[in-house]
């Protein structure tokens, strides 16, 4: 190759080292005396360099299959997460209708929360005293345990009502909200219901989707 | 990144291809931002960049038998680079893109046309980037493969020719022409390069 003659189409090739050594010899010769092509090397430079620093783009998912068989445990704790989650949906409208029963018996007297709760408070006590006998169902432990904390929840309810009548006479709604609401137990508040719903809705759908990677 | 020269590496190869699910999870997560990263480059970043990519993978692990190379990371970007170039094709088929990409004839050389930055002092700058990668997307699909494989991913004209199938000569062609057509476009929108 004489220096005359540019050799523009070898100089990616000889810019990556990958021509052999007679040509690559040729070239360097030729680029010692051309400041056009050495001109030119340093685009094609200044180009690769360019294309080497470009941002990466990120995949919104994980590409790399699953290949290894999921834990043992991991389709029983879907299912369990499953039904939790239904019981639970379904404890959160029963108690939240429950509630809003409530509300409705007492009426719009803002201060008749004590008596509400206490006919509540009572015949929850009743119920739990009739399914004592039968002592087997998780229900009927649970409607006991309802029973007994409502009891004892309802002097300091009353009291609360009571002494909040007065002062809540500006602000009927806040009265309205606390006299008519579920009592303060935890275990018949529809938001507990929620709560453990949404956690177990999303621990199921996260165990499903592993399970279906597998 | 070769079997040879990383005996941990050689462990986990030999290890999936005894049937070891979890040695061949290792190794793709090693490659899975880069080959993204190149079928991204080749179809459009996406759903379609990301399915060719994970239809790779399970390729290479229903075929990890029949990998006796030196290089494993040459065999997944070979798989990656087939099926992403295949998808093009694919989508040209179904009339999605023109049928005949735009080709720069006889690789020519732009010349620069206004003073403009000096390419070397831009070869940081966000804007020389973002045409850089408009550029890429005009580079006819197999050219602008082969510019990536070596630009980016770094691989030989030897390594290159041997994941498209094709001869040595063809490599060496379609990086120069890619390079040259993104190096034109840089030039074309106010880049003087170095001859200025």
């Amino acid at each position: 190759m004489s220096t005359t003659e540019h050799p523009r189409g070898q100089l990616s090739a000889y810019l990556d080292g990958a021509l052999a050594a007679p040509e690559r010899l040729a070239v360097e010769g030729h680029l010692g005396s051309c400041a056009d092509c050495r001109a030119r090397l340093g685009d094609l430079r200044a180009t690769a360099a360019l294309i080497a620093r470009l941002p990466d783009p990120m995949p919104s998912r994980r590409l790399v299959p699953r290949l290894a068989a999921p834990p043992i445990w991991l389709a029983p704790l879907r299912t369990l997460t499953t039904l939790a989650s239904g019981v639970s949906v379904f404890l959160f409208l029963a108690t939240a209708l429950l509630a809003n029963v409530g509300g409705l018996a007492t009426g719009s007297a803002t201060t008749a929360a004590a008596p509400a709760v206490a006919p509540a408070a009572s015949v929850g006590a009743q119920s739990a005293r009739g399914a004592q006998p039968a002592a087997t169902a998780p229900a009927a432990l649970s409607n006991a345990d309802t029973a007994k904390q409502a009891a004892t929840a309802t002097p300091s309810g009353a009291a609360f009502s009571v002494t909040q009548a007065p002062a809540s006479a500006g602000a009927p709604e806040t009265a309205t909200e606390r006299g008519g609401g579920a009592p303060p137990t935890p275990i018949t508040s529809p938001w507990l219901w929620l709560g453990l719903a949404l956690v177990t809705g999303i621990a199921a759908f996260a165990l499903q989707r592993r399970l279906r990677s597998a | 990144m070769t079997s040879s020269t990383d005996p941990a590496l050689a462990a986990l190869i030999e290890r999936a291809r005894a049937g070891d699910g979890r040695a061949f999870e290792e190794l793709a997560r090693r490659e899975e931002r880069a080959l993204y990263r190149h079928a991204a480059r080749i179809v459009g970043p996406g759903p379609d960049a990301e399915d060719v990519v994970q239809d790779a993978f399970l390729s290479a692990w229903r075929s990890i038998r029949s990998f006796e190379g030196t290089s494993f990371r040459a065999w997944l970007f070979r798989i990656v680079t087939n099926r992403a170039l295949d998808r093009i094709r694919s989508r040209r088929r179904r009339a999605e893109l023109p049928l005949e990409p735009p080709v720069d004839a006889d690789v020519a050389w732009a010349e620069p046309v206004a003073p403009g930055p000096d390419l070397i002092e831009i070869a940081s700058g966000k804007e020389a980037l973002a045409i850089v990668e408009q550029a890429l997307k005009g580079v006819p699909e197999e050219q602008r493969a082969a510019l990536l494989l070596r630009d980016v991913e770094g691989f030989a004209y030897e390594e290159i020719a041997l994941m498209t199938n094709t001869e040595i000569g063809t490599v060496k062609s379609r990086i120069h022409r890619a390079r040259l057509a993104v190096r034109n476009t840089l030039v074309a929108r106010g880049w003087r390069g170095s001859a200025g």
